[in-house]
């Protein structure tokens, strides 16, 4: 499976290094679905992971992935180095990007464990992304009054472009979310699909953030919401985040912003999700696709519209 | 009419049986030859044989039962100012879907009689048709998450 890329990715890398260098390991790290992760090993010793499209999947792309992973870096923020994109698809058939490898421990698929230690490093660590100062590297052109309403309009324009009719629970769901999105205090970057299984640790520090694709500005509460009620829920209960975030971020979430995010997650997830049906059908009939394209889309949407339903009328 | 076949089709083997022979053979011959540190690999094939189970046993496509259903429930609310300017009455699937669409966005953030039926008879039914989804593709969650790795 490794055979179709290593000699194109070799030439390529050869051509960024400016030397001769030959890959000596070259296989899939079993984590992602949105992307195929290549662990690379070269010859001079150098090691990194290659990070491929898997057609369109999930509505994000390599380039703004690349953005937000580079100014992270680049700030001091727990993230891998980003050396080299080639965002035309030219030499594998998807897009890419290369970062450098990072030794430590990343969980299993199914793992959410985290130590209390790690947790709070966790924490901390998402706190001072979601805080840095990115307006030398990200150029934001939103406004604390728009930044929310232009991620409900991505996420609805990427579900209209992958499905074939309307859906019209994520119709309602996004008029939901417009007609009752707060402004937010403050912009930051948002990581967008934080928690356990997408971090690097050491076993009470995080190393680094991984699994930027979903990474935007916006309302850091979305990161927050996203780890008590998804990625996070059953690393803690919801009370313990709540005062793991206050205790180590100073940040308070009350239950109308939980409520709200916990519905733009699901739809967000809805969204992302469906486009999976339109790669398995063309480019990438890799049976995740189809699980993820039609039971794991279903299940946001109906968790969705169970948090609509109660959380309707305010 | 009578069944010309008595019931015997020699040499046929139905969807259903090559599925399950797929299933079969993921998990009980290929998944234990693959080593554990072929995390990715095994991921994979648990994910293969979660799918072919999910297709041997779903019914049929409900996307025609399930459209006239819905265009019945807009037809019930004809009346409703609501669905009256979301919809002309096509019943076609692009049509019936947009209309209820666009009727629920309507409704939203409104408590109205028109907006209160709208949830209460046309919501439901959308809800209920996505539940019965759910409980065919059930399965495939947990082959997502790995479970049928024993």
């Amino acid at each position: 499976m490794a055979d179709p890329i290593r000699d194109p990715l070799e030439s390529w890398l050869r051509e960024r290094r400016r030397d001769s260098a030959s890959i000596v390991d070259l296989h899939r790290i079993a984590t992602g679905n949105s992307r195929a992760n290549w662990f690379v090993a070269m010859s001079s010793g150098d090691r990194y992971v290659a990070r491929v499209e898997q057609g369109g999947v999930f509505g994000t792309s390599s380039a703004e992935e690349f953005a937000f992973q580079r100014a992270a870096h680049q700030l001091g923020c727990p993230a891998a180095h980003p050396r080299w994109i080639e965002p035309t698809g030219a030499v594998l058939g998807q897009r890419f990007f290369v970062m450098d490898y990072v030794d430590g421990v990343a969980t299993g698929r199914d793992d959410r464990s985290m130590s209390p230690a790690l947790a709070d490093d966790f924490v901390r660590r998402l706190d001072e992304l979601h805080r840095v100062d990115y307006s030398a590297q990200l150029d934001s052109g939103s406004s604390t009054d728009d930044v929310t309403h232009r991620q409900i309009d991505r996420w609805a324009d990427v579900y209209r472009q992958a499905a074939g009719a309307r859906i019209p629970l994520l119709d309602e769901a996004a008029a939901w979310l417009h007609h009752y999105a707060a402004e937010p205090e403050r912009i930051g970057i948002v990581h967008g699909d934080p928690g356990p299984g997408n971090f690097i640790h050491d076993g009470s520090r995080v190393i680094a953030f991984t699994d930027w694709e979903f990474a935007h500005l916006g309302d850091p509460t979305e990161d927050f919401a996203y780890l008590v009620t998804m990625r996070g829920a059953r690393t803690m209960a919801r009370d313990r985040w709540l005062a793991l975030f206050e205790r180590v971020a100073s940040v308070t979430i009350d239950d109308t912003e939980l409520h709200y995010w916990s519905v733009f997650n699901a739809f967000k997830g809805a969204c992302a999700n469906l486009t999976c049906v339109g790669a398995f059908t063309s480019t990438n009939r890799a049976p995740n696709m189809a699980l993820i394209g039609t039971a794991l889309h279903q299940t946001y949407i109906r968790q969705m519209a169970g948090l609509i339903e109660t959380g309707g009328r305010r | 009419m009578a069944d010309p076949t008595d019931g015997l089709s020699n040499g046929w083997l139905s969807d259903a049986d090559i599925l399950r022979c797929v299933e079969e053979t993921v998990l009980g011959v290929l998944l234990p030859a693959l080593a554990p540190e072929e995390a990715w690999a095994r991921a994979v094939a648990v994910q293969l044989a979660g799918l072919a189970r999910y297709a041997a046993g779903r019914g049929p496509d409900q996307t025609a039962p399930r459209t006239r259903e819905i265009a019945d429930a807009l037809t019930a609310l004809s009346g409703n100012e609501i669905v009256a300017a979301a919809w002309d009455g096509s019943r076609s699937r692009l049509a019936v879907m947009a209309a209820a669409g666009d009727a629920l966005v309507a409704a939203t953030g409104r408590f109205d009689t028109a907006a209160t039926e709208v949830r209460d008879r046309l919501r439901p039914v959308l809800v209920r048709h996505l539940d019965d989804e759910l409980r065919e593709t059930a399965s495939l969650v947990d082959a997502f998450r790995g479970k049928l790795d024993g």
